[in-house]
């Protein structure tokens, strides 16, 4: 990485591979852990710069945090009847965009994609970081946040007991079963690459340290057939959880009666959105760790066309879903659903729906042409507009919905504070912290999945065509 | 490999002449049923058996469209057989004349007097009139048909040129596939709200044609491993399914019985909780008067029984079993179709009457003849597809043991 700007070879780029020509297991090795073992005096000025930076959003957050604490949560701009603003608006969006790297890695194991391998450390890492960042704000919301242990149920001597029909409290579990499994299965497959930093690096604290989290990992063969197991067995827990837990901050929504919040395809669609979040953050992450980290090798023009297609596929879901709420509410003939409509298009929010459409819909029909999924500054322009848009989406299914329902009498406005943005920016100072000590410390390519690639592709290129057919 | 045996093409004749009989006799029987019985029971009958067949073709389409743009094996294996199932689209508009001839008896929004009364549906009359809901089906139709059209003449374009180009045809195909999966499914959910939905007009789920698109697709993938398994069978294939190979199917079958849950599961949570009068009565019919028997057997037979037996890898990689599982699953979807439309007739008690049966009998027969009809106009392995080669590999590369064992 200290290096990178005299050793960077002109960048040819791979459009149809998964690995760029001359691929070696040893040029895998040494490439991937030489980003990170260098000593820690030596670590780049373009990194300090950016920790710096997210550290102060950190401590934006954490500032925010300390006044919500101080004062409650009337410093935010929520009311009644608009008594979700910010808060659930920021929790939805960043849990969505973990569903990608929880996708890459679990789907795509059991479906033997191999066009996860370069790409699915750095997905997963994103995942937790944005679970971090999720699961922080209903926490938060709650107003008494010391209290917040009074969701989970335990014989209580207040007697409090959770509302089991609330998907509320649903969450809760759900949520926390993501988190955990989602760091197991980062951490389980850490391993065998933790093993090979402690036996490379020279310095000896980052050999204790590496050695004490790679849990004596020798490489043997039976360690290996235990990993492959206990990978296949995780990717098969956290599988449903892709479903399952945005299908249930769905359900937050669709199990109540507000016209907005009660449409039945929520679930799938609430799924398809994190899926398209979630992997346009990944672009967005990867292009430029791509480019200042020399990567085009390992992470190809063929990886970043298949992450379109998928975020194309996704996004036609979303745009269904979007057609169904306004065909079916239409449809219905209720009044209040059909109002609900005409509040989206017309009424004095109608700015942020038009805003989603074109973020949402109209941008990303660019990602149709092969040629424009192959220009990375577009793709990069897409990816920005999908999490601008899948932002919009949540403001436009709380706010919108919230703020004019059944009563004429109790309808209001919703103005977003300071604290609102400072708590929704703050929150990304906490995700790029995370993600800058992930990229220096910890190696943001699976090593060894790249190099069984590499054997794959190079000693037995049939066996490898056959493996990967079931399809994108 | 390409071409068909003389074999596989007297058995489809064969099959072909018998089920233009049976299918021709059962509908002639239904047709007695409006003596027998009434103009009503038969057109409901018909309906249902309508909507099941047509189902097995829209998720051809699905299918068809899906394969075109994802680049899997499996998806070569199964071409030729969901290219003439979409084909038969048009076919079924012709299908399709007696329920639009029976459109007052069989849709309660055509009524002046529930119109009158009811202010729900006459708030739906724009939508819900009699011509332009034929308009509708004509479009829906010609759409279709356009559609599988274009697939199939490029299929043969791809018949006749060398296999130097076979890339080309992948992209042509890739770039009709894709847009024209995004048509099927616009398609499906108007003519899903349209046929089923609009059977209760006062109710609406935009779930509804999602979960039944979702059931289609899983019978089709359910029925090509029947059908593949009997050719199979009968050595009437001309080459043995790589073991790999009917593992995928088995596994896309499992994930979409788990999908068909997910969704139909979502939709009755989200309704049950909601408890608003426009729509909970549609899954109170559904689950009462003798109705829930049938609830309760799709929640064991279309999802636990599946699930339980497809969960493990040994079943998908038995043809024998696989098919049988995917026997029961054609059977179950049948199920679910009759529970979907048949108590929108008979609310307050189960009703079944043996024109289901005739009906189904009638349109199965005629649709199976001319899906054979287009399957015998090109091999049943497309010669020229760009996974050929893959496949050849695979066939070539495994030695015996890899094929699917038929299990005579």
């Amino acid at each position: 990485m200290q290096s990178s700007k005299q050793l960077k070879p002109p960048v040819t780029e791979t459009y149809d591979s998964l690995l760029a020509p001359g691929q070696s297991l040893n040029s895998v090795t040494t490439k991937i852990s030489d980003l990170i073992l260098f000593p820690v005096l030596k670590t780049p000025v373009g990194w300090i710069v950016g920790f710096v930076a997210a550290g102060l959003l950190l401590m934006l957050y954490l500032y925010s945090l300390a006044a919500l604490f101080t004062y409650g949560i009337g410093i935010w701009g929520i009311n009644i009847p608009v008594a979700w603003g910010f808060d659930i608006i920021n929790f939805v969006w960043w849990i969505g965009i973990g569903h990608a790297g929880t996708l890459i890695s679990a789907i795509l194991l059991l479906f033997r994609q191999d066009w996860r391998t370069s790409i699915n450390r750095a997905a997963e890492a994103m995942t937790i970081f944005a679970v971090a960042c999720a699961g922080i704000y209903p926490l938060i919301h709650t107003g008494r946040p010391w209290l917040d242990y009074w969701f989970l149920p335990y014989p209580s001597t207040l007697g409090m007991w959770p509302q089991f029909r609330s998907p509320l409290e649903w969450d809760v579990f759900a949520i926390s079963t993501y988190a955990t499994v989602s760091v197991l299965f980062w951490f389980v497959g850490l391993v065998p690459d933790l093993a090979t930093l402690r036996d490379r690096s020279t310095s000896p604290i980052a050999k204790k340290l590496y050695g004490l989290f790679a849990l004596g990992w020798r490489g043997a063969a039976k360690h290996w057939q235990r990993y492959e197991v206990a990978s296949l067995l995780l990717a098969g827990l956290s599988t449903p959880l892709v479903l399952s837990v945005h299908s249930i901050i769905s359900f937050d929504f669709a199990v109540a009666q507000l016209p907005g919040w009660h449409v039945t395809v929520f679930p799938p669609y609430f799924v398809a959105g994190a899926v398209y979040c979630g992997f346009a953050m990944v672009i967005v992450l990867m292009i430029p760790i791509r480019k200042w980290f020399g990567l085009e090798g390992l992470i190809t023009m063929k990886h970043f066309d298949v992450m379109s297609k998928v975020m194309l596929a996704s996004g036609m879901i979303v745009t269904y879903g979007y057609f169904g709420e306004i065909f079916y509410a239409w449809y219905s003939s209720s009044i209040y659903e059909y109002y609900l409509i005409v509040n989206r298009f017309t009424g004095p929010y109608a700015w942020s729906y038009w805003a989603l459409i074109l973020f949402n819909v109209l941008i990303p029909q660019a990602l149709w042409s092969k040629k424009l999924r192959q220009n990375l500054p577009v793709l990069f322009f897409v990816s920005i507009a999908i999490n601008i848009g899948m932002w919009f989406e949540r403001w436009v299914i709380i706010v919108m919905s919230l703020h004019r329902d059944f009563l004429p009498s109790s309808w209001a406005a919703y103005t977003p504070t300071f604290y609102d943005w400072s708590t929704f920016i703050g929150s990304f100072g906490l995700f790029f912290v995370l993600f800058l000590l992930f990229i220096r410390f910890i190696p943001m390519i699976a090593i060894f999945e790249v190099r069984d690639l590499v054997h794959k592709t190079t000693a037995h290129p049939a066996k490898h065509e056959e493996s990967n057919h079931t399809g994108a | 490999m390409a071409e068909q045996t003389d074999q596989l093409r007297t058995t489809f004749d064969n099959l072909q002449k018998r089920a233009y009989i049976v299918g021709g006799a059962a509908l002639a029987l239904t047709v007695v049923g409006i003596a027998v019985s009434s103009t009503s029971q038969v057109l409901q009958s018909y309906l249902f058996a309508f909507l099941f067949f047509f189902g097995l073709s829209a998720g051809s389409m699905f299918l068809l469209t899906l394969q075109h743009i994802t680049s899997g094996v499996w998806g070569l294996i199964i071409r030729r057989f969901v290219e003439a199932a979409a084909l038969v689209i048009p076919w079924m508009g012709i299908l399709f004349i007696p329920i639009l001839l029976g459109i007052t008896v069989l849709y309660e929004w055509t009524d002046p007097v529930r119109i009158a009364e009811e202010h729900a549906i006459s708030a739906k009359v724009h939508f819900l009139n009699i011509p332009f809901f034929i308009i509708r089906a004509v479009l829906y139709f010609v759409a279709w048909g356009l559609l599988a059209r274009r697939l199939r003449s490029l299929s043969i374009q791809q018949e006749n040129a060398p296999m130097s180009e076979t890339e080309t045809f992948r992209d042509k195909l890739a770039n009709v596939g894709g847009p024209g999966l995004v048509a099927h499914v616009m398609l499906w959910t108007f003519a899903a709200t349209d046929w089923g939905m609009s059977l209760e007009p006062l109710w609406f789920s935009s779930m509804y044609p999602v979960g039944w698109m979702i059931g289609q697709v899983l019978t089709v993938f359910a029925l090509m491993i029947i059908v593949l398994w009997l050719l199979s069978k009968n050595n009437l294939l001309g080459y043995e399914i790589p073991v790999d190979r009917l593992h995928d199917l088995g596994k896309f079958t499992f994930a979409f019985t788990v999908l068909w849950t997910y969704l139909n599961y979502s939709q009755y949570l989200i309704i049950w909780s909601g408890n608003i009068p426009e729509e909970t009565p549609w899954f109170y019919e559904r689950t009462n008067y003798g109705w829930q028997y049938l609830a309760i057997a799709l929640i064991f037979g279309h999802f636990f029984l599946p699930f339980f037996l497809l969960l493990s890898r040994h079943t998908k990689r038995n043809f024998k079993v696989v098919a049988r599982i995917s026997m029961w699953l054609v059977f179950i979807e049948v199920v679910y179709v009759f529970w979907l439309i048949n108590p929108a007739f008979h609310k307050g008690a189960f009703q079944i009457h043996w024109t289901h049966v005739s009906a189904f009998i009638g349109i199965g027969g005629l649709w199976v003849a001319m899906v054979i009809r287009y399957l015998k106009q090109l091999p049943i392995l497309p010669p020229h597809d760009h996974r050929i080669p893959e496949l050849e590999a695979q066939l070539a590369g495994h030695g015996h043991g890899n094929h699917a064992p038929v299990n005579h």
